[in-house]
């Protein structure tokens, strides 16, 4: 285990009647981890939550060694060491991508101008958008601004970084280079992110946490996830009988995740996804059994 | 591109990269060096890395930094700060709206005003007047409302933020419609009864933009101060906004709304904010 970087104890959120997170705590060091789930599992409102940009209902949220919760001063202490993409970032109007950055340095307290156009350079250089720095973020495509959104948030160096869906819109060329920036980030810092990319989780994610209806389902190494739907993902000629998932592959067999196997099918290497869907599956025919 | 057969020495070469050359000296070798490779290289690693990485990134952040606005370059001009710059400058293109809309408000004054009658200038003042300085401030938060999450997330206070602006914006507003005031006869015995329920306007606006967005903010805003004065018009009751003891109620009201800002903007806990 690495020492800790960020932490929640007890940490819950609802809106009004709303429960969108139930009590959890994780404790989160260096390293990429992972956050899946569906649409509306809390995936967001846990990022919102560390980012403070959101209060919790209950708990009590350390970041860098600042506890948010429990003051203004700590949270600003902890707003020093924490970078922050949120799943949609608005552009100023008529901006630059350089002055958007320069706008975001400033934000983050970095007064001096020599220092601060050097770090807008080296963050740019890093999503490989410096060519483009003069451009208006109106005239830049949807790849390149998610490019210029994660740019700000890797300002500063920042110890804990929370990135909420990275790769939407990015092409394989570019997901492959964010890769090769996230993991080189990771290894001295936190990388949380949330996606609904299961082959960024296994290429990325020293951990997985797998977040459901606000509760934490599984949370451990992406290894220890796939060896749980070892045995239930088959190939054959047909689908297995009453598979949780099933469709038919590039090479002609069909793939199906759990069920009773068809009578030629055989056991296949199960992938994060595979996994994924197993959970789901079991989530489901919880909520549905009798109580 | 020549080669010339007479290089640099390696002392003179040497003294030009610490710069103990004299100035006459200093600029014949740099005029050689333009024109020689061969030295090029061979004063490339007299200088520092650190050094022409330094120059480097301030030469690259020059050429990147977009030229500023004539109103933010006055700005700096007269002492503000550079990142305070940035920041006015991210407000809707350094103030440009803000400013533009003062000017076009003083202007539709001084004409509508001219044309109307004495009671009609006072309602139009009074009505209007107000409004001004606190559309020149939401103005100029519109810009950035549409990053407000990723800026909550920062450490830099929304307090300095908010006033920047809002001082930045009302410089031009102000004087601007109080001089209006001034000029239009029916109105200049009442041209700064105005100032403050101006200012409680700019603080509730202010304190809505904690919730809402620019646009809704001023809108709501604008069509409530409108509805009152409107409604005071129909009563022929303009003391409820000229007189001492209503200007007393807003001085209070002011006060009490920027109570509540304050709470909103540096709050106990994290919730809502402004960029």
């Amino acid at each position: 285990m690495t020492a800790s970087i960020a932490e929640l104890v007890g940490v819950s959120k609802s809106y009004r009647s709303v429960h969108a997170l139930s009590p959890l705590d994780l404790d989160l060091g260096a390293g990429v981890i992972g956050l899946l789930g569906p649409n509306g599992a809390g995936k967001s409102t846990l990022l919102r939550l560390l980012s403070t940009a959101l209060s919790p209902s209950s708990g009590r949220i350390r970041v860098a060694g600042h506890d948010v919760t429990a003051s203004a001063g700590d949270r600003t202490q902890a707003r020093r060491r924490l970078g922050y993409l949120p799943q949609e970032v608005g552009f100023p109007r008529g901006m630059t991508a350089f002055a958007f950055l320069d706008y975001v340095a400033v934000l983050k307290e970095w007064r001096v101008k020599r220092a601060r156009h050097q770090e807008v350079l080296r963050v740019l250089r890093l999503v490989q958008l410096e060519h483009l720095a003069r451009k208006r973020v109106a005239a830049l495509s949807g790849g390149q601004r998610r490019r210029l959104a994660m740019a700000q948030a890797f300002m500063g160096d920042p110890d804990l970084l929370i990135l909420d869906e990275p790769t939407t819109g990015l092409d394989p060329e570019q997901r492959a280079s964010l890769r090769g920036v996230l993991t080189g980030h990771a290894s001295s810092h936190c990388v949380l992110l949330a996606t609904h990319q299961t082959e960024d989780v296994s290429a990325l994610c020293d951990r997985v946490i797998i977040l459901d209806e606000g509760q934490v389902r599984f949370d451990g190494r992406v290894p220890e996830l796939v060896a749980k739907a070892r045995g239930q993902v088959w190939v054959g000629s047909a689908a297995n009988r009453g598979a949780l998932s099933s469709w038919r592959t590039g090479g002609g067999d069909v793939r199906s995740v759990g069920g009773s196997p068809a009578a030629d099918a055989e056991p296949a290497e199960p992938s994060v996804e595979d996994a994924y869907l197993l959970m789901r599956g079991a989530t489901r025919d919880m909520e549905g059994a009798p109580s | 591109m020549t080669t010339t057969a007479w290089h640099v020495s390696p002392e003179l070469l040497q003294r030009y990269a610490v710069g103990t050359l004299g100035l006459g000296a200093q600029a014949s070798v740099e005029t050689h060096l333009i024109s020689c490779p061969q030295c090029r290289r061979d004063a490339n690693p007299l200088v520092p890395r650190s050094e022409w990485q330094d120059s480097w990134s301030r030469i690259s952040g020059a050429i990147a930094e977009p030229e500023l606005p004539r109103s933010l370059w006055a700005l700096q001009r007269l002492g503000l700060p550079d990142a305070d710059v940035v920041v006015l400058r991210a407000s809707s293109s350094g103030l440009y709206r803000p400013w533009v809309l003062s000017v076009t408000a003083a202007l539709l004054f001084a004409v509508l005003g001219s044309l109307l009658r004495a009671p009609e200038q006072d309602l139009l003042y009074l009505l209007v007047a107000p409004l001004v300085p606190m559309l020149a401030v939401v103005a100029a938060y519109d810009s950035t409302d549409r990053m407000r999450e990723l800026a909550e997330t920062t450490p830099l206070s929304k307090l300095r933020i908010a006033l920047l602006r809002t001082v930045a914006s009302a410089a031009l507003a102000v004087p601007l419609t109080l001089g209006v005031g001034l000029v239009l006869p029916g109105v200049a015995d009442q041209a700064f009864v105005w100032l403050l329920p101006a200012l409680t306007l700019t603080v509730l606006a202010l304190t809505v933009l904690t919730w809402w967005s620019a646009v809704a903010t001023s809108g709501a805003v604008a069509g409530l101060w409108v509805a009152f004065v409107v409604s005071l018009y129909a009563e022929d009751g303009f003391a409820a906004v000229t007189s001492p003891v209503a200007q007393t109620v807003y001085a209070g009201a002011a006060c009490a709304l920027s109570a509540v800002f304050l709470a909103r903007i540096l709050p106990s806990r994290p919730s809502g904010g402004m960029a």
